[in-house]
């Protein structure tokens, strides 16, 4: 049974391979969240001092690490994206990198805002300068186009339980240098058992401690379901259900949105607004009303936020997915239309 | 006869069940009793003489501890 339950474990590793374009599966880390397999690299590449570049709109899962490394003096540099303008948001990250940089760590797409960054570019800059690239696609991941090899991207961090399809309690990490990472957690790998010594070799190094593997298999199915329909075909739904949002909405006067227009390009189907005149948890609890779930604040990412200019409250955040309809997405256009 | 490849890691040992199968080499996985040098020890097993999997193994970056013949199928 125990190999059986193994299997389990290597055909995730094996999809989830596939789909984010790695070549060996056994790279592929099965970790409880995006935030652990984040921690995981943060601390293996800057617990012995160095700086990071990370971008203005990042979450607490890359900020929050950074900080418990150096809480006087910030061991990071901030760079500002320009969404729709790449070529402004790689010199930006080009222009806080300095001698004591050693890594870039980026969010892939924003999750208060759903704009995506040029992680393919920034890798390059990153390379060009001899240092790593972490990509945090926890909201990316499932939702667009994604190959970490050939991206170019050392370490691609994520959660299974969102656009992978997955459940709570799982998350992913991928390996593409064979740098050996620091555990965050020792123990049993069920390998040189022997040896007080934790194993050298992926995924067995990072993964202590019995695995969670019913989440796991629901994640196999969940990116399994993605391979069949394609990631080409979801972003393209996404964004023309995205479209009809952002146009409906544009049309509103009290509706002040704050993700880019969908003519910006790639972007995640995400779009942070306010209503004039109304507190954001008010305006959830509203939609809450008719059905329709949100959520609203500042959404783990007080730095998103500054520089959207929307702290400290925060924003109203629609997410939609795969399984929406454009019917719903106007239904939620005409109850904007009337809220009060 | 039958081939049993001694591998350390239950992740290698998958790896390596996949690429003897890309060359046909049909294989399955099996829990080893522990070894005296590292313990828990999973084979590969082949059921017949198959000379180029080791390579196939090594070229694949899969370590391959020990090969031990044995009888049966």
């Amino acid at each position: 049974m125990s190999l059986a339950a193994s299997e389990q474990l290597y055909l995730c590793r094996e999809r989830a391979a596939t789909f984010l374009g790695l070549s060996d599966a056994r790279r592929v880390v099965l970790m409880p969240n995006c935030t652990t397999a984040l921690n995981t690299v943060i601390q293996s590449l800057l617990r012995h001092g160095g700086r990071a570049v990370i971008s203005d709109l990042e979450h607490n899962a890359v900020v929050r690490p950074l900080h418990a490394l150096s809480p006087s003096y910030p061991c990071y540099d901030v760079a500002h994206v320009s969404p729709g303008d790449d070529d402004a948001t790689v010199d930006a990250f080009r222009r806080a990198i300095n001698s004591k940089t050693k890594a870039i760590i980026c969010t892939h797409a924003s999750n208060v805002i759903g704009c995506v960054l040029p992680v393919a570019r920034l890798a390059m800059l990153a390379h060009e300068h001899g240092i790593s690239i972490v990509v945090d696609a926890a909201q990316s991941a499932g939702h667009v186009p994604l190959r970490v090899e050939q991206e170019g991207i050392d370490y691609l961090c994520t959660a299974g339980h969102k656009g992978l399809g997955g459940t709570m309690g799982t998350g992913l990490l991928l390996c593409a240098r064979e740098d050996a990472l620091t555990p965050l957690v020792y123990g049993g790998t069920g390998s040189f058992s022997l040896s007080p010594e934790q194993p050298e070799t992926l995924p067995d190094r990072l993964e202590s401690g019995t695995p969670n593997v019913s989440g796991v298999c629901a994640l196999r199915a969940g990116i399994e379901h993605l391979l069949t329909i394609g990631i080409e075909r979801v972003a393209s739904y996404e964004h023309s259900l995205y479209t009809v949002l952002y146009n409906g909405l544009r049309t509103i006067e009290r509706v002040r949105m704050y993700s880019p227009s969908p003519e910006c390009g790639t972007m995640t189907p995400v779009l942070s607004l306010t209503v004039d005149g109304m507190d954001v948890q008010q305006t959830a609890e509203r939609l809450a009303r008719y059905g329709i779930a949100c959520r609203a604040g500042l959404h783990c990412a007080p730095l998103a936020h500054k520089t959207i200019g929307t702290l400290p409250t925060g924003t109203v955040r629609l997410s939609l997915g795969m399984t929406n309809t454009v019917t719903q997405v106007e239904a939620i256009v005409k109850l904007f239309k009337k809220i009060r | 006869m039958q081939t049993l490849y001694a591998i350390g890691s239950i992740n290698d040992a998958m790896r390596g069940k996949r690429l003897l199968e890309k060359y046909g080499i049909r294989a399955y996985i099996q829990k080893l009793s522990s070894d005296a040098e590292n313990g828990c020890v999973y084979g590969l097993a082949v059921t017949s003489s198959v000379p180029q999997a080791v390579s196939v193994l090594k070229q694949g970056g899969v370590a391959v501890r020990e090969v031990r013949e044995r009888e049966g199928s």
